[in-house]
């Protein structure tokens, strides 16, 4: 496996773990706001870099790059369609339009973990089909 | 024939008879990661010009020896509409 695949692999196990563990905190509180301090969990993606340490041979070319490249406009498209979906809902739900504050406090966060999930999800799946 | 890669590459008959390196070695060589050559031989990646270059240079072979456009892919891109 090659060290920018341990680093996807890293950041997708992050993303799905703060997921995990904000549902647990909700389901076990039944309060969303609670839930929130789940999003700490993304406080370990930085770990990831690690990976990327090579001792010898080289740790990425440009495969690696390209790949990094189009994860990064897939999350990003991911990211962008679920924040639009999502505010558009939230304000058609609340009343006149708006958007309850307590939504803008996880939403950016939820955003985050969509956004990393997408992107190592979609480059580790380049690494498999091929680039 | 869409599913044909219009390019295609000796790296592996090349690699092998020189004394059968290994792709490792020919990724440090040419700095890419084995994985890249890997994909390389397998035709799932189509490499940079540079890169191209180091590894026809690698071998002292002209790049046409190393990487082999598919002609009817050529003929049909230059043909007039």
């Amino acid at each position: 496996m090659a060290p920018m695949q341990k680093y996807w692999t890293w950041e997708l196990g992050v993303a799905l773990l703060t997921s995990v563990v904000c549902l647990g905190i909700y389901l076990a509180s039944h309060n969303s706001q609670a839930a929130v301090a789940g999003m700490a969990v993304l406080a370990l993606q930085p770990i990831g870099r690690r990976f990327l340490k090579t001792t010898a041979g080289v740790g990425s070319d440009e495969r690696d790059a390209a790949i990094t490249r189009r994860a990064m406009l897939v999350g990003y498209g991911i990211f962008w369609g679920c924040f639009t979906i999502g505010f558009t809902a939230l304000a058609v739900v609340g009343g006149n339009g708006t958007i309850a504050m307590k939504h803008l406090v996880w939403a950016p966060l939820a955003g985050a973990v969509v956004f990393e999930a997408s992107r190592s999800a979609a480059g580790l799946l380049m690494y498999a089909r091929g680039v | 024939m869409a599913d044909r890669p219009a390019l295609t590459n000796r790296i592996r008959r090349l690699r092998f008879d020189r004394d059968e390196m290994t792709q490792q070695a020919l990724a440090d060589a040419v700095g890419a990661t084995r994985q890249t050559i890997n994909a390389l031989e397998a035709n799932r990646y189509v490499p940079s010009l540079l890169l191209a270059m180091r590894i026809a240079r690698f071998f002292s072979v002209p790049i046409e020896e190393v990487f082999i456009i598919d002609d009817e892919d050529l003929r049909l891109r230059n043909a007039p509409d």
